[in-house]
């Protein structure tokens, strides 16, 4: 596992209206994407600045910003999904495991 | 007037729109996207289909609503069946685990002739007993094994070279079988050995119980003697040998194999594959391995990364669904494991790609001096000086101390995939694993960080190969079907 | 074609006075005398032996003897021991309920339905004939309990409700040696209790033959004319196979069902695969089906390629998988072995484009009913590769 230089590589910015990207998407896009960047985040009212600098300085910044992009409103879906199919979800799962059948 | 209803009629229920069924995505390649459902059943669609289908704009007319509707993944009626079927797999799935551990590992010695560099175990081959496991420590450990709930019971002998102690294998099978005229189990016994001492005497004992031999071939003889050193450096001979003798007096489907992958190996899959199928094999498992095993021992580690690997097992299976396309029949057994997972409602009882983890639950080891470990790997770890995951001793352990043991429970608990983070919500987490042994060697943490794991990112582009072989292409999407199905 | 039944018989001699009664038929000579006054004799040859309650003859005149005769027209020459009659003297009404030799032998249980199957082969009536259940009842102990296999169908037999268990462990009791079919649209066992209770009588080779005719519960309801119908025989099925009864899924193969067919097939594979058999049914030209023709028609030929594919996606799940009611010269040879001679020897039937062909004896033909409307693609196998 490479270490990251972060010293060495140079940051940049990208904003997130909270309007439109949940917080939880942005932190979620940082988590999968942390063996290419670390992220910081500046939280205001109404935007988050993520300040991202990558891991290693072989990777292009303009793709690194394309795929965080990528990334976060991936997430968004999910989390949207995710909230939508809850009650389905825990429906499912009482029923799988309610009847004897697990039980022997 | 008709008394009969027309097909709008009934599509009616289409038009008031649907709801969603629980589904995670990844992305498979760009904007191609993989969806799947509580039970595993997949779709591949583009991420803008996939936008549509979630943001209820996917119109009944286009083709994927109803693969979405066939497979899962909506709900456009008020029908309960669908919510029912979803449970029903989900529990077929899940059902095994009730069954609790079903492999038990015995280590009857560590005494070998062999000298393999990657192994972590061995002893030197002498006479001397202080390796070898007692009959105490076999009744103890049968005693144990019977605990478990399971109604199929495989005792797999292992070591160093378990032949080395053939009359305790004897004695614990002699044992077991005691035992089992009031157990009623269903049991398996297989003997792993490289075959290079197999005597009359061990033919015998395995026609009398109906044992399975399972051997290690590296691949060709080269490849396979450099990785298997033994006096005379002819392990390869002593094996091919081995087998052949073994389908002669035993039966043809009496003797498997494994291939251990090491940096040497890695340029030579065409070659290895091209050995199992000129001894009669009728497919091979390109079995992953835990890099850090490598790294104390070996030093092989710097060479020996994920994507190196997987290029060797792409290659090889590439090279397997070619022959297969041309008529020869062979099997890529690792493959088929994982398509057991992704096409079928069976859960195949592999230990390192379980979740909840296979540590304790699947599999359980009991050392030649009574320690008990969670798994194989755990057994390594130890070696190397790391003894987290011994969960106890035949001797001064009971059952619930050893299966209740507080690092297992805790990595069994923090480890599973379904609640930890990327693992949550990845779309191939019902085909996936949980290590909990790997994450602790590596990020000294049950769970890791996956994007960090060597682990995460060999199954994922495992997975991510399987899906797009059988979605180009139906002549190896019905290969696939077949070897998922093979019992 | 056999003729079962008739209103022809001529009763003379010493009838008994009763609306019916169901017997038993005797060709033996020899049937011990404490059996015979409750057996109809079946009179072939000269010697008539004393002591039976009815003497048949067939094609001939009727000797006048102690007891009942009956004659019946020569199409009733195919009588033989171990059959089952109903004799109504009044009407001089005469009907085989049970053939010995027959291949299949089938018993409606009751006309009623609560689907309505646009290729229904037997359109339902709702009428109250909770009188054939009786009959059956009579009939059964007087079944030869060596009979490998006899089939229940409808209608839908499960409306009967509690004389349907009856008649189940009747076919227990009196027939345990003998596999009983019985063919249902399932929605009764949406019910678990309704499903349990069959599962409780344990009959020992039993098997529920359930029509699903798509992956897709708004075609499937579409095709049986039931809105929720699918819902119901899907629940049914799950809640059979929790009570332990096999379910056989039974496809009739038609324009609104081989569209789907793969996707059906894979359905089958990820959420019933603990079925015991898939029947994939060629389309009979009688009920209803004359009717929907327009809607369902499809020459075979034009879904040879969703069927392979779906035989095929069921084989490597290792389903049992049947084709019944095809052609072989339709089929693709790698499937011919999935091909079943489903149609009973004595209706089976050939078209003149079948001269010379060298596979008659394994194909299964076609139903009489077949003349209204078959494939354009039939032609002879000439060599037997």
């Amino acid at each position: 596992m490479q270490s990251p230089d972060a010293d060495k590589a140079t940051s940049f910015d990208v904003a997130f209206p909270l309007a439109v990207y949940s917080l939880d998407a942005l932190k979620r896009a940082a988590y999968a994407m942390m063996h290419r960047i670390s992220v910081k985040f500046d939280i205001s009212n109404e935007h988050v600045r993520c300040i991202i600098t990558p891991v290693s300085d072989k990777e292009d910044a303009a793709r690194l910003e394309r795929d965080f992009l990528r990334e976060v409103i991936d997430h968004d879906l999910r989390i949207s999904i995710e909230a939508q199919t809850e009650q389905t979800r825990t429906a499912i799962l009482g029923l799988t495991f309610s009847r004897t059948g697990l039980q022997g | 007037m008709s008394r009969f209803k027309t097909l709008q009629h009934y599509e009616k229920v289409l038009d008031a729109g649907y709801r969603l069924l629980p589904f995670r995505f990844t992305q498979l390649d760009g904007d191609t996207y993989v969806a799947s459902n509580m039970a595993g059943e997949f779709v591949v669609l583009d991420r803008s289909k996939l936008d549509e289908f979630a943001k209820f704009k996917l119109s009944p007319h286009d083709p994927q609503y109803s693969e979405l509707k066939s497979k899962h993944f909506l709900l456009d009626d008020d029908s309960s069946a669908t919510i029912d079927l979803l449970s029903v797999k989900l529990r077929t799935k899940l059902a095994p685990l009730a069954n609790f551990t079903a492999l038990h590992l015995f280590v009857t010695t560590l005494r070998c002739d062999h000298s393999c560099p990657y192994c972590q175990v061995s002893r030197a081959n002498d006479d001397r007993q202080e390796f070898d496991m007692s009959q105490e420590t076999a009744l103890k450990s049968i005693d144990l094994a019977f605990r478990s709930p399971s109604p199929v019971l495989k005792f797999e002998f292992q070591g160093g070279e378990s032949l080395l102690n053939l009359n305790l294998i004897r004695f614990i099978i002699e044992e077991v079988k005691r035992r089992n005229v009031s157990e009623q189990r269903d049991l398996q016994f297989v003997i792993a050995t490289n075959l290079a001492l197999l005597s009359d005497e061990t033919i015998e004992l395995a026609r009398e119980h109906d044992i399975l031999i399972s051997t290690s071939l590296d691949g060709p003889e080269e490849l396979h003697n450099r990785n298997r050193p033994r006096p005379g450096n002819d392990s390869y001979q002593r094996t091919i040998e081995g087998i052949h003798r073994v389908r002669r007096e035993l039966g043809r489907d009496s003797v498997g194999a494994l291939m251990t992958t090491t940096a040497a190996s890695l340029s030579q899959v065409k070659a290895i594959v091209d050995e199992y199928i000129a001894q009669d094999f009728r497919g091979i498992f390109l079995r992953p391995l835990s890099p850090y095993g490598f790294a104390i021992k070996t030093k092989f580690y710097q060479a020996y990364d994920q994507s190196k690997w997987l290029e060797f097992y792409f290659e090889g299976l590439d090279y397997i669904i070619d022959l297969n396309l041309k008529g020869f029949a062979f099997t890529e057994y690792y493959a088929a494991m994982v398509l057991r997972k992704m096409l079928t409602p069976f859960q195949p009882g592999y230990v390192d790609l379980l979740s909840p983890a296979g540590v304790g639950v699947a599999a359980v080891v009991y050392n030649y001096d009574g320690d008990v470990y969670a798994s194989d790997e755990s057994r390594m770890l130890a070696e190397m000086g790391d003894k987290s995951f011994c969960i106890g001793n035949v001797h001064s352990n009971s059952y619930e101390e050893i299966f209740l043991n507080d690092t297992l429970l805790e990595a069994l608990d923090s480890s599973f995939a379904a609640s930890a983070p990327m693992c949550s919500w990845c779309a191939f987490e019902p085909y996936c694993g949980a290590d909990p042994v790997f994450h602790h060697a590596t990020q000294s943490d049950f769970v890791g960080k996956k994007p960090l794991s060597a682990f995460c990112n060999r199954n994922m582009s495992v997975f991510k190969g399987l899906i797009e072989r059988m979605n180009s292409s139906p002549e190896v999407r019905e290969m696939f079907e077949r070897w998922a199905y093979m019992s | 074609m056999i003729v079962l039944g008739t209103q022809s018989a001529r009763y003379a001699g010493d009838v008994p006075a009763f609306d019916h009664r169901i017997v038993r038929l005797c060709a033996d000579p020899y049937r011990p005398m404490a059996l015979r006054s409750r057996e109809a004799f079946l009179v072939t040859g000269d010697f008539i032996p004393d002591g039976f309650g009815w003497y048949i003859f067939v094609n001939c005149p009727a000797k006048a003897i102690v007891g009942a005769t009956i004659e019946l027209p020569a199409e009733f020459d195919y009588l033989a021991d171990g059959d089952v009659l109903r004799l109504t003297p009044s009407k001089n009404g005469l009907r085989v309920l049970f053939r010995k030799n027959a291949s299949i032998n089938s018993f409606l249980l009751t006309e009623r339905c609560n689907n309505l199957c646009l290729m229904c082969s037997q359109p339902p009536r709702n009428v109250n004939d909770g009188w054939i259940v009786d009959e059956i009842l009579e009939a059964l102990p007087l079944i030869d309990p060596d009979v490998q296999e006899i089939m229940f169908s409808g209608g839908e037999p499960t409306l009967l409700g509690e004389r349907f268990f009856e008649l189940v462990q009747a076919c227990k009791s009196y027939l345990p040696r003998t596999a009983l079919h019985i063919l249902s649209n399932g929605r009764s066992f949406s019910d678990a209790d309704f499903a349990a209770k069959l599962g409780r009588i344990k009959h020992p080779d039993l098997m529920l033959g359930i029509p699903v005719y798509s992956d897709l519960s708004h075609v499937h309801d579409y095709v049986v004319q039931a809105d929720g119908a699918y819902d119901e025989t899907i629940r049914g099925i799950l809640n059979l196979r929790q009570s332990g009864v096999p379910v056989e899924i039974r496809v009739v193969l038609h324009k609104q069902t081989v569209g789907r067919l793969p996707q059906l097939a894979e359905f089958i594979t990820r959420n019933l695969l603990f079925v015991s058999h898939v029947a994939l049914m060629g389309l009979e030209m009688t009920g209803f089906t004359k009717a929907n023709l327009a809607d369902l028609w499809i020459d075979p030929a034009d879904y040879q390629l969703e069927l392979s594919k779906a035989v095929g996606i069921l084989d490597r799940a290792k389903i049992r998988t049947s084709i019944y009611n095809s052609q072989l010269c339709l089929l693709d040879r790698s499937i011919w072995h999935f091909a079943v001679q489903s149609i009973s020897d004595w209706k089976q039937e050939y078209m003149p484009e079948c001269n010379g062909c060298t596979v008659q004896g394994r194909c299964g033909g076609f139903f009489a009913s077949a003349h209204l409307r078959y494939s354009s693609h039939i032609s002879p196998i000439l060599v037997d590769r």
